[in-house]
């Protein structure tokens, strides 16, 4: 095989290389492609560069002198290239870190103003709402029953006219009482006049006493009918009070029962009100709560930033101990020296102790990582 | 409130854990590795520690083992937030007196739910 006729340091660089390739490749045909074009540089190989103890057709060709030039040019150029590799990898893990700072100060004020509309938040509005219109409906209640008591005051003293109505009634009998009375007395004094005339001298004393007593019926008389007018006067205002008070309570009634359904109704509208912001808010807790959810996804993806700026650290780690190597490997050449490569396994086995995922551990060895448990408590 | 103490040496990490805590009423103080938290621990009160294990200066583990040895956070729990997923990893924490391992990228609400299990009353 023409890999193995190479000299050991192209075979180093060569291994290095391929290995290299499926660390940093995008992809698995990525690799393979470099992988290709590794092998395809093998095969054709300039013969001139294979060692001496290969070309035993070619005797008078001098690999060892040849290959040293080469071997320096590859050594150098590992060197330029390795520390540009480096800063290029440094340069993508500060960006990657600075774009994640500024991402993690928005999501941190996106977090903070949904949580000013938190739950509790939204629950203590709304309990302050329905904890005022059932302030307001006691008021307005306590309002209607004092009206209400009002008219009852009203009613009450519509039925004491009533009953004073019915007491000038009973008064009227008793003057009509009075003017029987006053006929009678008139009637008796006249009989008591006709007495004492046929009684002659002896009974005029008795007619004096029978005409005062006529003069008093007459006054009784006049007195009784003034009192049946003045009855009839104030039962005639005592029934148009009743009239107008009945009609006053009536229209009460009315207001009031108009005042009820009125102060009904507006509780019933902010009632509604309250229950159609009440379905708002729940809506919009249900949104908050989606949009958490999906922040939190966000905080997790975030969190990226810190495995690949491991994995990079890692990587470039590896890039500077080649370039130390070669570094070495060139001031070895240039003192004449025979260069000592350190076993290829050795090199991956330092490389694989420096992985902290398992991912990386995975692709290093080819093989699937078994899944981490997320957390493990002790 | 309750303090709690962030030990990494990637920012964006800091902050992911401070915006969770703070979210949640908590007290965050931050510090970038074991030498720095050593000396963010000296005259406050701290009531759980967060810390990353790959640090430099100091890591994880040595940093555990240190708190382990100062009297007045002999019994904080200490909660390990890490990349590792190695069990052998695992078991060193386990045994220089981590409460749990936390494998990142970690779920906000895991985060939490570790947190108020493990915070001292």
């Amino acid at each position: 095989m023409k890999f193995l006729q190479l000299t050991p340091v192209v075979q180093f660089v060569i291994v290095v290389l391929i290995g290299w390739s499926w660390i940093m490749a995008a992809s698995w045909w990525h690799a393979l492609v470099t992988t290709g074009l590794m092998l395809l540089l093998v095969w054709f190989w300039p013969s001139t560069l294979l060692p001496a103890t290969q070309q035993t057709d070619r005797p008078e060709a001098q690999p060892a002198k040849d290959f040293l030039p080469f071997s320096q040019q590859m050594l150098q150029l590992l060197q330029h290239l390795l520390p540009v590799w480096s800063k290029q990898s440094g340069l993508v893990r500060q960006q990657t870190e600075d774009a994640v700072v500024n991402l993690n100060h928005k999501f941190s004020d996106l977090l903070q103003l949904l949580s000013s509309h938190n739950d509790q938040h939204m629950a203590g509005h709304r309990q302050e709402l329905l904890s005022m219109i059932r302030e307001s409906e006691n008021k307005l209640l306590t309002l209607t029953r004092q009206l209400n008591d009002a008219q009852q005051n009203r009613l009450r003293m519509l039925n004491e006219i009533q009953a004073l109505a019915k007491v000038t009634e009973s008064l009227q009998g008793m003057t009509n009482e009075v003017g029987d009375i006053a006929a009678q007395t008139n009637l008796l004094a006249l009989n008591a006049a006709i007495e004492a005339a046929r009684a002659g001298e002896s009974g005029r004393g008795f007619a004096v006493v029978a005409t005062e007593v006529r003069a008093l019926s007459s006054r009784s008389s006049e007195a009784g009918k003034r009192i049946r007018e003045r009855v009839a006067d104030v039962t005639q205002a005592l029934t148009r009070t009743v009239a107008d008070s009945e009609q006053q309570v009536g229209h009460e009634q009315s207001l009031l029962q108009q005042t009820e359904q009125t102060i009904s109704s507006v509780l019933s509208d902010y009632q509604q009100a309250v229950d159609r912001i009440s379905t708002d808010n729940d809506q919009l807790q249900q949104h908050t709560h989606e949009v958490q959810e999906q922040l939190s996804d966000v905080v997790m993806h975030l969190q990226f930033q810190d495995r690949t700026s491991q994995i990079l650290g890692h990587v470039v780690a590896d890039m500077q101990r080649l370039e130390h190597t070669a570094q070495q490997l060139l001031s070895d050449l240039a003192t004449g020296q025979l260069p000592e490569l350190p076993p290829i396994q050795q090199w991956l086995d330092q490389l694989k102790r420096t992985y902290t995922t398992l991912e990386q551990v995975s692709v290093h060895t080819g093989k699937a990582a078994s899944a981490a448990d997320d957390i493990t408590f002790f | 409130m309750k303090t709690i103490l962030i030990v990494d040496d990637s920012i964006s990490i800091r902050q992911v854990v401070g915006m969770t805590l703070k979210g949640q009423g908590f007290d965050v103080i931050e510090a970038v590795d074991g030498v720095d938290a050593l000396k963010k621990l000296t005259g406050q009160k701290v009531h759980l520690i967060i810390s990353d294990v790959n640090m430099p200066n100091m890591d994880g583990i040595t940093l555990l083992k240190e708190i382990k040895q100062i009297p007045a956070y002999r019994f904080t729990p200490v909660v390990m937030l890490t990349t590792e997923g190695a069990e052998e990893k695992k078991e060193q924490g386990r045994a220089a007196g981590a409460k749990a391992w936390i494998t990142k990228p970690f779920r906000p609400e895991q985060m939490l739910a570790a947190v108020n299990k493990l915070i001292l009353p």
